[in-house]
């Protein structure tokens, strides 16, 4: 049964600070300049720089710093086979450390952990992201950001109707999954032991009822909607109107000041 | 009923399903590289791509990415971009052959071709962007894509095939109860 508890949907930290009233739009299309910004420097000053910058950010967003860095965790592997892969195969600079057919330069270990580094900046801020805002608030965010290329096809509202069906649908699925689980279970079904083609079978009378379930919720879900008279995107309303406040104006200034700022002393330093 | 409404909400449904196995069953494949872990989220995808077809299948898998992009996003846009682009490719083969002539012998074939574009594409991602991306020297870049890319690529095709046909056929006759299916659609 514990194979469904790791499944959360999101990690929303709810909050009344700056960082959660920046409108969702701001803050993706933030998150992906700050990543343009991050892949074309490459110094360690200029890292510094963001460093500092993600950490006043963490602290004005109010969210504890043990759950940002809780991020991390599922990059620790990759973190260290970058940092290792560094210091042992990259041979720049002097060096430092020979035993046995090992042989540590300076250049590879600064080279390993510039890059580390440059990771745990990349996570820590779309982590952020994903902590100050919610994601029927992203896709809101997703949705207007991608209206402008409806013209050349690309369908931004039903794109953002099937992610806001689908994150509904998310828990109902779980529960689902856990009740067949349960019933499966108590038929005698084992899930978690054996070889991989064993498991992998395991999940046939798992995966079949879950399959015919949604089916029918998609049939029941379509059906209220049509009765409803939905009808697409144009002229739809909305609950909850976007609006860009001074904020986001003030955010967009400290963010093109700190970006400034790194670079000059990524230049400089 | 309108039935681009119920194939909208039917990809929802797939792509609810694909996020949802995403987190459940995450079992390492190659020894070499733990941090690329085989997960069943590919089988809503594929059946998805069956029933609705090509486009659909890319649909789904755009669906569940984004989804990824703004509910987990561990690794970030990287591990987004690169999960679409696997099962954007898996299921979109695997559905364009079966599409030719739908049947047990297409999809099963199409998964088969389908696994292999994908493995092909992930090469080429990986070597071209994403392993620089998450920093990894150039020099390991061969070695990795040798050693634990390709054949984790390979073994994620093929658990993925070996589960989803079987589902796939014990699906058959409740999608035809449901209507989901276009008469004949599967040729028995």
């Amino acid at each position: 049964m514990s194979i469904m508890k790791n499944v959360t949907l999101g990690q929303y930290f709810p909050g009344s600070s700056p960082v959660h009233r920046l409108d969702p739009r701001t803050k993706l299309l933030m998150a992906f300049s700050y990543i343009i910004v991050l892949f074309l420097l490459h110094s360690g000053a200029a890292y510094l720089v963001l460093a500092v910058a993600s950490l006043a950010m963490i602290t004005v967003s109010r969210i504890p710093l043990k759950l940002v860095l809780r991020g991390l965790r599922p990059i620790m592997i990759i973190l260290s086979l970058t940092l290792i892969l560094h210091i042992f195969t990259t041979h720049e600079g002097e060096l430092l450390v020979q035993f046995w057919i090992l042989r540590i330069y300076s250049g590879g270990v600064r080279q390993g952990l510039l890059l580390a580094f440059r990771l745990v900046l990349l996570v820590l801020a779309t982590s952020l992201l994903t902590l100050t805002t919610s994601p029927i608030a992203l896709t809101d965010g997703i949705e207007l950001l991608l209206k402008p290329f409806r013209k050349l096809g690309l369908p931004a509202h039903e794109l953002a109707m099937m992610m806001t069906i689908a994150l509904r649908f998310i828990p109902t699925l779980i529960e689902e999954a856990e009740k067949i689980m349960k019933a499966q279970l108590a038929r005698g079904a084992d899930f978690e032991s054996g070889g991989l083609v064993k498991r992998a079978k395991s999940l046939l009378p798992l995966l079949i009822p879950l399959f015919i379930s949604a089916f029918r919720r998609a049939d029941d879900l379509a059906m209220a909607m049509e009765a409803r008279c939905y009808r697409g995107g144009d002229s739809r309303t909305k609950f909850k109107v976007l609006k860009l406040t001074v904020l986001d104006a003030y955010a967009w200034f400290v963010f093109l000041v700190v970006s400034g700022v790194a670079f000059w002393v990524g230049r400089v330093l | 009923m309108n039935k681009s409404l119920r194939t909208l909400v039917l990809m929802s449904m797939f792509a609810a399903m694909s996020y949802m196995l995403m987190f459940t069953l995450q079992i390492p494949l190659i020894p070499a590289a733990p941090y690329l872990k085989y997960d069943p989220s590919d089988v809503p995808t594929l059946i998805g791509g069956f029933v609705l077809g090509p486009v659909a299948a890319v649909v789904i898998s755009g669906v569940k990415a984004l989804l990824y992009m703004i509910t987990k996003g561990e690794s970030g846009p990287i591990g987004s971009i690169q999960n679409f682009l696997a099962s954007a490719s898996f299921a979109f083969t695997a559905a364009m052959i079966y599409k030719k002539r739908p049947g047990l012998l297409t999809a099963g074939l199409g998964m088969l071709a389908g696994a292999l574009v994908m493995t092909v594409i992930m090469y080429f991602s990986n070597a071209l962007w994403a392993l620089s991306a998450y920093g990894i020297p150039k020099a390991a870049h061969a070695g990795l894509l040798r050693t634990a890319v390709t054949p984790f690529n390979l073994a994620r095709g093929a658990m993925s095939t070996l589960i989803t046909f079987p589902v796939f056929v014990a699906l058959i006759p409740a999608l035809k109860k449901l209507g989901f299916t276009q008469k004949n659609k599967f040729g028995n």
